[in-house]
């Protein structure tokens, strides 16, 4: 728990001054601190999901050899120079069922969450773990379960961002509501900077000093906080006079209201921890995204470009891989999912054969589950469309390696998955695109390609990297419930 | 309670959150089952989430009163003897379980399992050997007289048919939310752009279906945002332009008096609140609304705040209170009792206000409810007509229509240009218009809903008119250019109607060819209201056989549907409709060849004899009205009340479906019967939400 919150003696009002005025009092820094802070000898470990459209073509994706990587496949060439910061892994599946979804529906909800069943009910998806009717419970995606283990000490507890041609959402919380993905770069880089400054933390001096923090000054509570009180009154009031489903709406908008104040809080610390890191720097100095759009307009045009336009297009996964490099470079969040790509997008000079363009179109005509019912053409564009995507990543991971957090890099301290929701066009659920890099905090034997047994649960990756964050339940999704359960819900092999 | 797991217990209502949650948790109440769902479920497969709603409880044993359909006294038995075998647990043939058919919900979701059994006991094809289990004549008739007279008659005054369906804290929709800030505060933007609140993510139905509203942290804080755009545009700038200075009078009916005079801020702050908290919350306010918000302007002004900024703090309260953010309803009756009460003059305001504006109620109406006569039948059904006459019923089209008709699919349509040349971006446009335009026109002109079937008339521009080869109008030369306008068709154009609209026939299309499947999934979806199911998990592609020859065209290929037999079910009743239609093209141009040969447009309804091309289509639709009716009515409830429409419903269907068979099936009847149904009249107490 977060310091701040549990220290006796201070009001809490002390923490809701409004924005900016804190800045000037960098020694309310160890509110935020205190206890923990020389847990924090280390920049945090990070956890970024790369995933795109539309599967993959595993002939081009999966090395031949297992061990140290060779050549790499020709959709993973453009990661060459990041061999040594790779780990491939292949045969993970999802083995969920389906209920009343399409196959494109069934594949997205079961991604991130690597759930036993999904469905549709009232036209809201569904996703649980459990083999028994009655022990079923709501499957949370890993992101959304890894925002949980780091909210406390994270601005925004996760950012899912991406996908200007729209896409199903993958992230779902524990209460199976479900996180869309904010396509628009502005608004993303606006949530995450409102009222701050583009600030990398200094690690190193933010251990080890802790200030007392009773000499923090009893500030007036501000007038958000006013809002919220009185909102909070309205619905408690509200509350008292409403039948049960109204009930159970007001529920869900007073947990809002309540992570709100907390956010509320939670923004005030950390002005007062960046005041002092503007007043001593970290060794990195982060920058406002070149391309960023600048009014709603630009934005717009932007996002309405990306599917006919592979220019702007690649302009935008840039950015978006940007954004993602300066939420952590800033630690504004430490679970990122990036959505990557457009199943409805053309790919004109991207793809240079045959005469089709629309990625959709091309992955259910070349992308089929067995290579020898695709056709070959497609197939071919399908490959060019993924070894484009790659591109990026390798820039991601270009641009992690570059930002020096005091002794290691941004990229040391994460653990980057690149994936699908789909193993391949055909909706397969077998052997998907997996890899990891980054260093994990030094919790990977990296450059190495690593093949489990058939139908592997992709779940139990999610339990690996969930530990690496902190999760000390063992498992995850269905880890422990799949009919395919392997390797006692973890994966081998990985250190 | 698990979503609250680790938090830490700081704050006092922390612990009304939890008993909160611990009432609501264990509950399903929006709305009961999807058609769709009810599909699987007599598919016999499992069930992710039981659907039973609140209300329907599984029929006791043998007490008449917990038994209104005598089902289990009189039907479950003889099931049980002679068709369980084939339609219960164990096997599901046909996709019939009379096993799972536990509950009224369970056996009046079902009709269409009950008419395919009747129609089987009258051909005598089922049970398929009565002597085998001892089935009798006087078994057969009892039977049949049972489904007739229980699930085929709809006894308006059974209590099954009083039930309203439950209540529901419906949550405004995205476009709610900016036409509610636009007509309160007279804001000229989208609040929502501005915000950055994203479009609801509609996976089928409609955005404002109350079951899958949720507003959560990311949407709150958005909505904040939203109320800080909103009064910074109403007060943040010095220099205010005429628009602004427009709202600000609207608003501000009371200013503070100068050097002391009356009346005090705080009396004109009080003013001022009283209007835009009745407005906001769109009801009488009740006590210490405006007193707690004046606590806030109050301090401000203490603070040093001028009237205007002071005013502003005070407001943002209400932009984001449940009371504003979701219609919420009284409970009608003490706790206990379910029992179904009509909606105040208010909350009835406010349900007509949304369904057929999309925004809160204007004055007139709030003045009505003021008065109490809004519910005086003569009084709302003059209300209906206006509003319907009233430009900002063009949300029914916006909202209803476009969602209903699909018409977001038309932005995802990308025909490919080096074989489609003529399809630009106005052209695609222009497509949209028609469908708009059409839909609007039905309300505008107070025309029959079934024109949507066929048509001498629709709207288009040259490039439009250019593109379905309809002769020049040289009569309407006025009217020429990009302009849309009416024009009138002949049998000739093969145009008029839904089913021959470029819009339709574009987005049901691949980039290079048509979708033949595609368009008649739009067909059952959208014209017939019967959705197929989605395909089973794990279905490959299409592949032939390996001893068989490559399939030459699309008909061939779809054919391997027929011959796999997890495909054929849904796909003999799919594929045919859809290639009805393979006289247009993938953009909706009209063709007699392709590639030399006559198109093949050989289709049939489901369970109909075999037809050729789309104007035949039209015809055999027209043996298929009751249903195509029917399924309008559903789609406008289901809008109308944001839930889908449940058993308990018929009586209203019924009741809505004479009404317009007495009055040439005119669209302001369809929109009047929903209005005074009692669903969309009444509203049953949860009690304590036991």
């Amino acid at each position: 728990m977060n310091a701040a919150e549990s220290k006796p003696g201070v009001s809490r009002r002390a923490f809701l001054q409004g924005a900016g005025a804190c800045v000037a009092l960098p020694y309310l820094e160890s509110l935020a601190r205190g206890a923990t802070a020389s847990a924090m000898a280390k920049p945090p470990l990070r956890l970024g999901i790369f995933t795109v459209t539309g599967g993959t073509v595993s002939e081009s994706w999966v090395p031949q050899e297992t061990g140290p990587l060779g050549k790499l496949p020709s959709i993973l060439r453009s990661l060459e120079p990041h061999r040594s910061n790779l780990l491939v892994l292949s045969n993970l599946s999802h083995s969920g069922q389906s209920d009343n979804v399409n196959a494109h529906q069934h594949c997205a909800y079961m991604h991130l969450t690597g759930a036993d069943k999904v469905g549709m009910v009232n036209g809201k998806p569904i996703t649980l773990v459990g083999t028994e009717k009655d022990s079923k419970t709501t499957a949370l995606s890993i992101d959304q379960r890894a925002a949980e283990l780091v909210k406390n000490d994270s601005l925004i507890p996760s950012l899912e961002i991406g996908y200007a041609g729209g896409e199903t959402s993958f992230s779902y919380r524990r209460n199976g509501s479900n996180v869309p993905f904010e396509k628009d770069p502005r608004l993303i880089f606006k949530q995450m900077f409102k009222g701050r400054s583009l600030v990398a933390p200094n690690w190193s001096r933010r251990t080890g000093q802790p200030i007392d923090p009773m000499k923090a000054p009893v500030i007036d509570d501000t007038y958000d906080k006013q809002v919220v009180d009185l909102v909070l009154d309205d619905a408690k009031r509200l509350n008292k006079r409403l039948g049960g489903a109204d009930r159970q709406k007001l529920g869900e908008y007073l947990s809002a209201v309540d992570e709100i104040e907390r956010r509320i809080n939670r923004a005030q610390n950390r002005l007062a921890l960046e005041a002092a890191d503007l007043a001593q720097p970290g060794p990195s100095h982060p920058t406002r995204p070149e391309h960023l759009p600048t009014d709603m307009q630009s934005s717009d045009r932007m996002l309405n470009l990306v599917p006919r336009n592979p220019a702007i297009h690649e302009e935008y996964i840039r950015l978006m891989a940007d954004l993602q490099v300066l939420a952590f470079q800033t630690d504004t969040t430490r679970v990122c999912t990036m959505g990557v790509g457009s199943d409805e997008a053309l790919f004109p000079g991207v793809v240079t054969v045959g005469y089709e363009r629309h990625a959709h179109t091309l992955e259910h005509q070349g992308n089929a589950d067995r290579v020898e019912n695709a056709d070959p053409i497609c197939r071919e564009a399908c490959r060019q469309i993924h070894a484009w995507y790659t591109q990026y990543f390798a820039y991601l991971i270009e641009r992690m390696k570059s930002i020096d957090e005091g002794g290691s890099t941004l990229l040391d301290n994460s653990m980057l998955l690149y994936t699908s929701y789909m193993a391949n066009g055909g909706h397969g659920t077998q052997n998907y695109p997996v890899l990891v890099a980054g260093g994990g905090g030094g919790t990977f034997k990296l450059g190495r390609h690593v093949a489990y047994q058939n139908e592997t649960p992709m779940a139990n990756l999610y339990v690996e990297l969930l530990a690496r964050m902190g999760d000390t339940s063992g498992q995850f999704g269905n880890s422990r419930t799949s009919p395919k359960a392997a390797y006692n819900g973890c994966l081998p092999d990985l250190i | 309670m698990k979503s609250l797991r680790g938090h830490p217990a700081q704050s006092i209502w922390f612990a009304a959150i939890l008993s909160l949650l611990g009432v609501a948790g264990a509950r399903a109440d929006d709305g009961g089952v999807r058609a769709s769902d009810r599909r699987t479920a007599a598919a016999g497969k499992a069930h992710a989430v039981d659907e039973t709603s609140a209300a329907d409880k599984t029929l006791a044993a043998n007490t008449t009163s917990d038994d209104p359909l005598a089902f289990n006294r009189d039907i479950r038995p003889l099931l049980s003897k002679h068709c369980f075998a084939c339609h219960g647990e164990k096997k599901q043939e046909n996709g019939v379980n009379f096993a799972a058919m536990t509950s009224i919900a369970a056996i009046l979701n079902h009709r269409d399992a009950w008419q395919k059994a009747q129609v089987a006991l009258h051909g005598e094809e089922m049970p398929p050997d009565p002597s085998e289990t001892g089935f009798t004549a006087a078994d057969r008739a009892k039977l049949s007289a049972w489904i007739h007279d229980k699930v085929e008659t709809i006894d308006r005054a059974s209590p099954i048919y009083l039930d309203p369906g439950p209540p529901l804290a419906r949550q405004l929709t995205r476009a709610e939310y900016d036409n509610t800030l636009r007509d309160l505060l007279k804001v000229d933007f989208s609040v929502s752009d501005r915000a950055g609140i994203q479009s609801e993510e509609v996976v089928d139905g409609y955005d404002n279906l109350a079951g899958r509203q949720v507003i959560d942290e990311p949407l709150l804080e958005k909505y904040f945002s939203g109320a800080d755009a909103a009064l910074e545009w109403l007060f943040g700038d010095p220099n205010r332009n005429g628009h602004v200075k427009a709202a600000q009078e609207a608003l501000l009916i009371a200013r503070p008096g100068k050097d002391d005079k009356e009346p005090t801020p705080r009396e004109a702050a009080k003013k001022v609140l009283d209007r835009l908290v009745r407005r906001a919350y769109r009801r009488p306010i009740e006590s210490p609304e405006i007193d707690r918000l004046l606590v806030i302007f109050e301090r401000a002004i203490k603070k040093g705040d001028a009237y205007e900024p002071a005013l502003s703090k005070a407001i943002k309260p209400v932009l984001v209170s449940p009371h504003f953010l979701y219609r919420l309803e009284r409970d009608p009756t003490q706790s206990g009792s379910t029992d179904a009460c009509r909606v105040t003059d208010h909350e009835l305001a406010t349900r007509l206000s949304y369904f057929l504006w999309s925004t809160m109620p204007d004055d007139e109406l709030a003045r009505l409810a003021d008065e109490g006569k809004l519910s005086d039948p003569d009084v709302l059904a003059a209300q209906i007509k206006r509003m319907l006459a009233d430009g900002k019923a063009s949300e029914l089209t916006e909202h209803f229509a476009a969602q209903w008709l699909q018409l977001k699919r038309l932005d995802h349509a990308l025909p490919e240009r080096s074989y489609f040349p003529t399809f630009t971006g106005s052209l695609k446009n222009a497509m949209r218009q028609e469908m708009r335009m059409f839909f609007d026109g039905l309300r505008t002109e107070d025309r029959s809903i079934l024109d949507l079937l066929d048509a001498d008339y629709t709207f288009v521009n040259d490039e439009l008119a250019k593109h379905y080869g309809l002769p020049d109008q040289k009569d309407n030369a006025a009217a020429k250019g990009d302009q849309m306008r009416k024009v009138s068709l002949r049998p000739e154009d093969h145009r008029g109607g839904l089913l021959g609209m470029g819009g339709m026939l574009t987005a049901t299309s691949h980039t290079d060819r048509t979708k033949p499947t595609a368009r008649g999934k739009w067909i059952l979806e959208v014209v017939l209201g019967t959705p197929p199911a989605p395909p089973p998990p794990n279905v490959g592609a299409l592949t032939p056989p390996k001893n068989r020859p490559e399939p030459k065209s699309v008909r061939e290929k779809l054919a391997l549907h027929a011959s796999n037999a997890t495909c054929a079910g849904c796909h003999k009743k799919i594929d045919p409709l859809g290639f009805a239609l393979e006289n247009y093209d993938a953009i909706g141009s009209w063709r007699e060849k392709i590639g030399g040969d006559p198109v093949d447009n050989l289709g049939q309804l489901p369970g109909g004899k075999e037809f050729h091309g789309a104007d035949d289509l039209k015809t055999v639709l027209r043996d298929r009205q009751p249903q195509i009716v029917r399924n309008m009515i559903v789609q406008v409830m289901t809008y109308a009340l944001g839930r889908h429409v449940e058993y308990y419903d018929e009586a209203a269907i019924a009741q809505i479906t004479d009404a317009l068979a007495k009055d040439n099936y005119r669209f302001s009847t369809l929109i009047r019967g929903v209005v005074t149904s009692r669903p969309f009249l009444y509203r049953k107490s949860m009690g304590d939400g036991k």
